[in-house]
Parts: structure tokens; C-alpha cells; sequence
């Protein structure tokens, strides 16, 4: 019986450390990705499936990894009836507080998602290249890839609104049901 | 203040994360340094005070309506919303012109162009709003080009949902629609009054809940409801006769397929089957989650 307490306590507290460590690493990314809103509920959703399938998410190796493809499924139901990306493009109350905040993530919204979560990953949340690799599930030179190419981009004088852009040269009625 | 990339790139890591903690009703505190790259000063990173209390809430989204959960725009939404409309204030006005503005042009373009027309048509000026009403802290308004209508509701939190539909823009033509939101469903109704209609009220009758009351402009009438019901839409005349514009059943608002209507022109596909997650335990490269 005091053994059983013990693993259900030793249990409790990896699900506890996993959630802090959903909310400090993987919560960055999905905001990176999708945005405030969609990232903060896809995260939410994650955390459900982790507390669902505590026993198997706990044995992984890399769990935030794992989770961050679960995030990728659970993101669906959010993104479908967007052809864009669900990273707003738009950040009214920014414009005159800060205009060139508000004009950098006018012009991260532009970018590849991976290119987007890679650069603020790296530039404004401080992981390293490797971790972003193992997060990506990728190597570190497509990171590295993925970030000198975000960054030219950022340094583009004229970068164009990704909303305008689509309007311009892509139909939002392909595919119409 | 600096301006480097680099630079901006770090207040834009400590917005995304003030804002996140906001909307997720979270607590903020500076991230502890990891010693593996630099940080400045006031970094800030949600983290996990009450993990167990606040997933036993998260949970619970999306079901329980009213309360202090922390919830998405939709729950926030639902607590303050009003079976009577409201006009929207000069602030909500300014936030809705500002915000639905690309969003609705693009579904608005994107319905012209299905319909055989011109996009360059549209007025190159912000698009107005037929019409708009305020449930609450939600304000919901209604575009409209020849063939297409886009539905545009802001939320207290900044975010903002545009939808488009095509139909709707005949008279008697109604336009039920549920919206599947942050994991909520709501319901949006909007169409117009029948043939000799001038002036009169419109109503969603909504058996064992309050009835809902239409916004009405000149011919339009829109209204949005937290949940989806069996319900029927009835037009009182301005001499006090009765049109039933309705009924729409629940069973197929449940489904993402909507009554009565309709071609939607912005959607993505129409039964787009979500992955299991089994499929990334079995293989957990990114392709079996993505594929």
C-alpha cells in the first residue's frame, strides 16, 4: 500500500513537471505557429491528451517532441477553414505604442511556419538551434536554414501583408465545398 | 528603444507571451535563464502554477457556460451574451471596422470571383457593414457583395472570426450557420425579410430557452447564440402577422454541414478527418501526425 502511494506520487509529480514543462517550452511554439489564440487552445488540448495518456507520455524520450506533432492533429479543427495562417497579421493596439513591434509581427505572419517558429524560438523565446531541431524533429542546418532565411526576410524593407498577398494572387475559393 | 531585429524580436517574444497569459488567464513570470543562450531582462514565460486546477478547468471548456473557467473568446463570449441586441459602441465600431476589414475583403473577393465578378469592383475603402449588433462583449456584422456574404464577430480578447457563405441575399433567403469555435459551437443566423416585407421585427424561438431577438437593418436581420438549438425563426409584420422562417434542426447543426443553405466559400475541406493520435504513437516522425 505505501508503495502503491509512492508511485502514485512519483506519478503525480512527472505529470506535474510535464505540464509546467507544456506551458514554459511547448506553449511558445504553438503561439509561434498559430498564434495567441489557436496556439493557447491547441496547447490546451495537448494538455488534455497528456493527462489522458499520462503513462505512455511520460516514458517517451522526447515528449514536448511528441506533443508538438499531437499539436499538429489537434490543430486541424482550428485551421481548416483558414487557407492562411491562423498567426494574425493584424495588431491594432501595437501601432502606435510600438510601430516597429507591431510591424515585425505584421511581417512574421508572412513567413513559413517553420521559418516563423524557428526565428522565435530562437530570437525571442532563447532556445538553441538543437533545441529547436529536436522540437522540429528536424537537423540543426534546416534550422539554421529555416532562421538566415526568416531573418532576410524580417530584413526586407517591404514585406507584404500575408493577407493582402493572398487576396492578390491566390483564390480562397479552392476547394469550396 | 532599439530597433535591431534581433531586438524587436525579443519584445515581440515578451508581447506573445503577456498576451497568451491573458487570453489563457494565466500567470506571468520571468522565465528563469537556462544559461543556454542570451536573455534580457523580464523575460516572460507562462508557467505552470496550479498545472492540475487549471487543466481540471481546461477540460471543462467548451461545456460549462457563465462561470470563471478560463476559457476561449467563446466562453467569455457566452457569459456575456444577451438575447437582446445592443448597438455597438463607437470603440467596437472602430475595432471591428479595423480588424474584419482584410478578412471579409478577402472572402468577399473570393465570392465574386465565384460568382463570375469582378473583385476589382469592391470599393477599395474599408468595406461598411449592412449591419451590426453587440451581444455582450461579442460584436457580430454582416457584409454583403453580389452572390456572397461574410460574417464578421469580434471578441472581447482581440480575436476576431470572419466567415463567408454564398446565399442569403434573396429575400426570404435564411442563412443558418453553427460555428465551431476554440472548441465551442455557436450558431449565427442571418437572411432577409420576405417579399413586401417593410420594417417588423424578427425573433428565434428557441423552445424551453429565451427567445432571441433579431438585429434588424432595412431588410437584414442577424443574430448569433452561444448554443445551437432546435429553433424556429419567426418575422412579425409591422401589423402584428406572423411568418415562420424557419425551422432548422439541431442534428444538422451538430454536423459541420449547416441548414438550409448553402455553398460556403471560404472553407477548407469539407470532412477533413482529424488524425488520430494513435497514428503518431505508432509512427512519430512528422508525417504520420501531418499526412
Amino acid at each position: 500500500m505505501v508503495m502503491d502511494e509512492s508511485r502514485q506520487h512519483e506519478r503525480q509529480r512527472g505529470f506535474d513537471e510535464l505540464i509546467d514543462e507544456i506551458r514554459s517550452r511547448l506553449l511558445p511554439a504553438l503561439v509561434a505557429k498559430w498564434g495567441i489564440e489557436v496556439g493557447s487552445d491547441v496547447c490546451s488540448e495537448v494538455e488534455e491528451y497528456a493527462w489522458a495518456n499520462q503513462d505512455r507520455v511520460l516514458r517517451m524520450e522526447n515528449p514536448i517532441g511528441y506533443l508538438y506533432r499531437v499539436a499538429q492533429s489537434k490543430s486541424r479543427r482550428y485551421t481548416r477553414w483558414l487557407r492562411r495562417s491562423t498567426f494574425p497579421s493584424r495588431f491594432p493596439e501595437l501601432a502606435h505604442h510600438d510601430p516597429s513591434l507591431h510591424d515585425l509581427l505584421q511581417h512574421l505572419a508572412g513567413l513559413k511556419d517553420d521559418q516563423r517558429v524557428s526565428v522565435l524560438l530562437v530570437h525571442a523565446f532563447g532556445w538553441t538551434y538543437a533545441e529547436v531541431a529536436e522540437l522540429l524533429g528536424v537537423t540543426r542546418s534546416v534550422v539554421n536554414h529555416h532562421i538566415h532565411r526568416g531573418l532576410a526576410q524580417l530584413r526586407q524593407p517591404e514585406t507584404v501583408d500575408p493577407l493582402i498577398e493572398r487576396n492578390r494572387h491566390e483564390s480562397p475559393t479552392e476547394g469550396t465545398r | 528603444m532599439s530597433n535591431t531585429v534581433e531586438d524587436v524580436l525579443e519584445r515581440a517574444g515578451d508581447y506573445l507571451m503577456q498576451r497568451t497569459a491573458e487570453y489563457r488567464e494565466l500567470p506571468v513570470a520571468p522565465r528563469p535563464d537556462s544559461g543556454s543562450h542570451r536573455r534580457g531582462p523580464g523575460r516572460r514565460l507562462l508557467v505552470g502554477v496550479g498545472a492540475a486546477g487549471a487543466l481540471a478547468s481546461a477540460v471543462l471548456v467548451g461545456t460549462f457556460i457563465g462561470g470563471s473557467t478560463p476559457g476561449g473568446p467563446v466562453d467569455v463570449a457566452a457569459a456575456a451574451w444577451s438575447a437582446t441586441p445592443a448597438q455597438p459602441t463607437a470603440e467596437q465600431e472602430t475595432r471591428l471596422m479595423t480588424q474584419c476589414d482584410a478578412d471579409v475583403r478577402t472572402v468577399l473577393d473570393a465570392g465574386l470571383l465565384e460568382a463570375g465578378g469582378d473583385p476589382s469592383s469592391l470599393p477599395a475603402d474599408r468595406f461598411q457593414p449592412v449591419l451590426s449588433e453587440a451581444r455582450g462583449t461579442t460584436v457580430l456584422s454582416v457584409y454583403v457583395s453580389p452572390g456572397t456574404v461574410a460574417l464578421c464577430a469580434t471578441f472581447a480578447d482581440g480575436s476576431v472570426v470572419v466567415r463567408g457563405f454564398s446565399g442569403a441575399n434573396e429575400p426570404g433567403q435564411t442563412l443558418a450557420r453553427g460555428l465551431d469555435i476554440d472548441g465551442a459551437r455557436y450558431m449565427v443566423v442571418t437572411g432577409l425579410l420576405p417579399v413586401g416585407a417593410n420594417g417588423g421585427s424578427v425573433t428565434v424561438l428557441r423552445p424551453g430557452q429565451d427567445d432571441v431577438t433579431a438585429t434588424v437593418v432595412d431588410n437584414r436581420y442577424a443574430a448569433w447564440m452561444p448554443t445551437p438549438a432546435n429553433y424556429t425563426i419567426e418575422y412579425t409584420n409591422p401589423d402584428g402577422t406572423t411568418q415562420e422562417l424557419g425551422p432548422f434542426p439541431t442534428e444538422e447543426l451538430a454536423e459541420d454541414d449547416y441548414a438550409p443553405v448553402t455553398t460556403v466559400v471560404q472553407p477548407g475541406p469539407a470532412n477533413d478527418p482529424e488524425p488520430s493520435p494513435n497514428a503518431c504513437e505508432q509512427d512519430p516522425s512528422p508525417a504520420a501526425c501531418d499526412g
